[in-house]
């Protein structure tokens, strides 16, 4: 929608403008106080521009192990990385293949078999959190990789999505494969992979933030500082009980858990821009 | 090239809905097919059971003497071109063309061979490595063509392909198709609710209604000897005139003063009289007096929608525009018609009787 009006033109750029502050302040604050030495740090007064500490700083982290975990930021941030990836990944790769199923297939108690997929969106992490522990534990999977992420993987959402995206083929690309003598497997790499691009894009951001993201479950199941993750690394280093907690840290390593999420956006931006402007279907 | 047979070929969908019903036919070697009926009545149904998409219920399809009802459609050696053409839009028309031999796993060399043979047969050799996205209705059917001729299939499948074309590049792509076919060979089965595409195009002509088959013939045998009122009214074009035969103590009639007369059969039991709107012409002494309704020149014909006397149905006649200018007929005028062609005569059933007859006009009781 188009106005001609100047006024509102303004006012609609005075409100993005001061979003843009609401949103962008406390990065700016993380990533100015990131490089300030710990007593610039002391007053309580964030500065507003950067300082000179900045290079020490981040490398002390990446380094040195993080006193109180005793692991650098470099595993914190690997460790997110294959929770987040192994979430992703897995819960595209379940979901894609399951609503193929439920699309291109005429099983018994199809609808039925959905329906309970559906149900599970009320059945996440934090609601099953005692019975999936339980679990995890007695197949001896606490602190390990495949136990951060095996209960995270199943996802109805992703289903969901997939479904509505598949049932947007049409019919006859699925009976001229068959003709041209394509088995199902073949169809799904051929046609359903390629044609839902764009969708998989987006479902692997949202999925990967998810994944990132993720705090309650990686701090039940992984108790050893070997399997922590960048977003748990957090509260250690702010949480400390006799002195000032090193705050210059703890904004550094902040601003570091925040850049692998938007290097994944900026990398599939690409994907979501061919997709408005350029859709095959 | 191959010979299809159905016997007793049945298919019943879901919730006891019987789309076709016990259908027997045959399609010789080379033979194009032309399947018409109104929407509806079976048609897709029946294409799809050949190819393999949809489960046959009862009876028995043989392809090239085989059975095949249980055949994989890749396996069954028929290619499909479908209404909305279903080109792979992701791929370029090269790859659309070729994924059924690269899933042949057939040497690159004669893969390319063939599309590119294939392309040049449909003149779209220079349209290999555009999307189908960005080709016209035209070339997409084209594409959609040449994506089952390099198959090399046993026989080819058409279901509507042409009814998403303009008139024009309708009548284009039929001829094309003809002439693929005869030069190709190929056993064609095709199915269209265009009459005039059916009658041009068919080597036997199948009309089917309400699963079943109406009539299977030449076109022409359709056309002159329809074996129903249904067939009658769906093939020719304007359709033929169906007219109800009174009953009287003294024989047939059409009006009070027009007989229906010759083989006693025929006047005993005829119920509808048929009459082409081409056999109908002007004459002041014609048999046939009725009121001029419309009048919907064509250019070089013109046709004259008639009212007989005691009936609603209209009568259409297909006039020269020069007779019908020289006549200085006009709408609500009166008109005289004599008949130039055969009657056709249906029993009460909607039956063809196949006996002579013909119309007499009774004297005039007041010009005695
Ligand atoms: N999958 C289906 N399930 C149930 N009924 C179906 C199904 N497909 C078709 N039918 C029914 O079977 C009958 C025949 O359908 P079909 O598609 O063969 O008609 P058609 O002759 O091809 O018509 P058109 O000229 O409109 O394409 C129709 O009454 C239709 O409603
Ligand atoms: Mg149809």
């Amino acid at each position: 929608m188009r106005y001609d009006r100047p006024l509102l033109d303004r006012l609609t750029h005075l409100l993005l403008i001061l979003g843009v502050i609401v949103f962008g302040l406390p990065l700016w604050l993380a990533l100015t106080a990131s490089t300030h030495s710990a007593g610039a740090l002391q007053s309580g007064i964030a500065p507003l521009w950067f300082g000179g500490e900045g290079l020490a700083n981040y490398w002390q982290l990446l380094s040195q192990p993080i006193a109180g975990l005793g692991v650098s930021a470099l595993r914190l941030l690997a460790n997110s990385l294959v929770m987040a990836l192994g979430i992703a990944i897995g819960k595209i790769a379940i979901s894609l293949l399951a609503a193929y199923a439920i699309v291109f297939f005429r099983f018994p108690c199809r609808t039925l078999c959905f329906w309970l997929i559906f149900v599970t969106l009320m059945l996440p992490v934090e609601v099953r959190i005692v019975p999936t522990y339980g679990v995890v534990a007695r197949f001896g999977l606490i602190d390990t990789y495949a136990g951060m992420i095996l209960p995270l993987i199943a996802s109805a959402t992703a289903t969901f999505l997939l479904r509505q995206s598949f049932m947007s083929l049409p019919q006859e690309l699925f009976e001229a494969a068959r003709l041209d003598g394509a088995g199902p497997l073949r169809f799904l790499k051929d046609f359903v992979l390629p044609l839902s691009k764009t969708n998989l894009a987006a479902l692997f951001v949202i999925m990967f933030l998810y994944g990132w993201n993720q705090y309650l479950w990686p701090l039940l199941a992984a108790n050893s500082p070997e399997h922590a993750t960048a977003v748990i690394s957090l509260k250690n280093l702010v949480q400390s009980t006799d002195t000032l907690p090193p705050w210059q840290l703890a904004t550094a390593m902040a601003v570091m858990t925040v850049l692998p999420p938007v290097a994944v956006i900026i990398a599939m931006q690409r994907f979501f821009v061919r997709g408005l402007t350029d859709t095959e279907k | 090239m191959a010979t299809l047979t159905c016997r007793q070929l049945s298919k019943t969908y879901p919730g006891d809905h019987r789309a076709v019903e016990a259908l027997d036919l045959t399609l010789e070697a080379g033979e194009l097919m032309v399947v018409v009926g109104p929407s509806g009545c079976g048609k897709s149904t029946l294409l799809r059971m050949v190819a393999g998409l949809e489960a046959i219920s009862g009876g028995q399809l043989i392809i090239d003497g085989t059975v095949a009802n249980a055949l994989e459609p890749a396996r069954r050696g028929v290619a499909m071109v479908f209404q909305n053409y279903a080109l792979y839009p992701h791929m370029s028309v090269f790859d659309n063309m070729a994924y059924a031999l690269k899933l042949q796993r057939r040497p690159r060399a004669e893969i390319e061979r063939r599309v590119h043979e294939a392309a040049t047969l449909l003149g779209i050799d220079a349209l290999l490595e555009r999307r189908p996205r960005h080709l016209s209705g035209g070339q997409r059917q084209r594409v959609a063509m040449g994506r089952a001729i390099v198959r090399e299939p046993a026989l080819f499948l058409f279901d509507e392909p042409l009814s998403n074309l303009d008139a024009a590049l309708r009548v284009q792509m039929r001829q094309e198709i003809r002439r693929l076919q005869q030069r190709l060979g190929a056993s064609m089965l095709y199915v269209t609710h265009d009459q005039v595409e059916a009658m041009t195009l068919a080597d036997r002509l199948v009309v089917m209604r309400e699963g079943r088959i109406e009539q299977i013939g030449t076109p022409m045998s359709l056309f002159e000897a329809p074996a129903s009122c249904f067939v009658a009214r769906f093939i020719g074009s304007p359709a033929m005139n169906l007219i109800p035969v009174k009953r009287a103590r003294d024989g047939a009639h059409l009006c009070a003063r027009l007989q229906l007369s010759g083989d006693p059969e025929a006047t005993a039991r005829a119920a509808t009289l048929g009459l082409r709107p081409e056999h109908l012409r002007l004459d002041p002494q014609g048999e046939l007096a009725g009121t001029v309704e419309m009048i919907e020149p064509l250019g070089v014909d013109a046709l004259v929608h008639c009212r007989l006397p005691e009936h609603h149905e209209p009568l259409t006649a297909r006039l020269p525009m020069t007779a019908l200018a020289a006549s200085g007929i006009r709408q609500q005028g009166a008109i005289r018609l004599a008949v130039d062609g055969p009657l056709h005569l249906f029993d009460d059933q909607d039956r063809r009787l196949d006996h002579a007859a013909r119309l007499t006009p009774l004297p005039s009781l007041f010009a005695i």
